[in-house]
């Protein structure tokens, strides 16, 4: 059975090393409180809803695939163009190329960075009065052994 | 029979399969969009006034496709995470692409009888 949280936090490291994604002060992660300032660019991210199956036989210790997407938002300031958003939403989706493995913590598990459903952006999309954003949606695909029956 | 007729008979019939496929592949999509789904695990869309859930439409486009849509001006906002909701969520369509390929699946499954 796959972690699924670490799943997220290797998903969510490889975001943090995009170079061009806001500063950590203006970040917002899943269940974390956060006041985005109005004069800055933020970036949230989440993960979707996961969905399984059993891929081989038998059950016992056979493998599960999971498939979900890591979604992220990037909030620029509204009325400065596209360039500054655009720029942010290209670097992150060249770090997320389709294919890529992502290393976990646990070995035996694998995951990827969906290629038959490659990563995509939104268009730009106004949020509030000062702000638009940018989502991008990184599928992803994992395997990982089933449970031990006893 | 000959072959020719034989080959023409089936054609047909697999013309009609591939049309009936059609259908039931919509309305999976469909449904997983809007009520959510356990083959793609879609969330489905949020209802408050049921505005945005009662907004999806099918409409026959012909050449084979189908046009699943909604018109309502806040589903992109929903669909992507921005607007927060109380019930069901977010990524719905995002879901329902991922597990496309298992919906097809299920439906071909279930149209063999298996």
């Amino acid at each position: 059975m796959i972690d699924t949280h670490a799943v997220h936090m290797a998903l969510r490291a490889r975001l943090e090393a995009v170079a061009e994604i806001p500063p950590p002060a203006d970040r917002a992660w899943a269940n974390v409180p956060f006041k985005p300032s109005a004069l800055r660019p933020h970036i949230e991210s989440e993960m979707g809803p996961i969905a399984s199956r059993l891929i081989s036989f038998p059950a016992d210790q056979g493998w599960i695939e999971y498939e979900g997407e890591y979604v992220i938002r990037h909030y620029g300031i509204t009325a400065r163009g596209e360039s500054a958003i655009e720029t942010v939403a290209m670097a992150i989706l060249a770090a997320f190329p389709p294919g890529v493995g992502v290393v976990l913590d646990n070995t035996e598990d694998r995951l990827r960075v969906r290629g038959d459903v490659g990563p995509s952006r939104s268009q730009i999309i106004a949020a509030d009065a000062n702000k638009s954003f940018c989502a991008i949606t990184i599928p992803w695909r994992a395997y990982s052994q089933n449970a031990v029956f006893v | 029979m000959s072959i020719d007729a034989e080959i023409i008979q089936e054609a047909a019939v697999i013309e009609r399969d591939c049309a009936t496929l059609l259908e039931r592949v919509a309305d999976a999509v469909f449904a997983s969009v809007v009520y959510g789904s356990p083959v793609t695990a879609s969330p489905g869309q949020p209802v408050l006034s049921g505005e945005l859930r009662n907004s999806w439409y099918q409409k026959e486009l012909g050449d084979n496709a189908i046009l699943i849509a909604t018109n309502s001006p806040y589903a992109l906002k929903v669909e992507h995470g921005h607007q927060r909701t109380t019930n069901h969520g977010p990524h719905s369509v995002k879901r329902t692409i991922g597990g496309f390929s298992k919906i097809v699946d299920l439906e071909v499954a279930k149209m063999r009888g298996s």
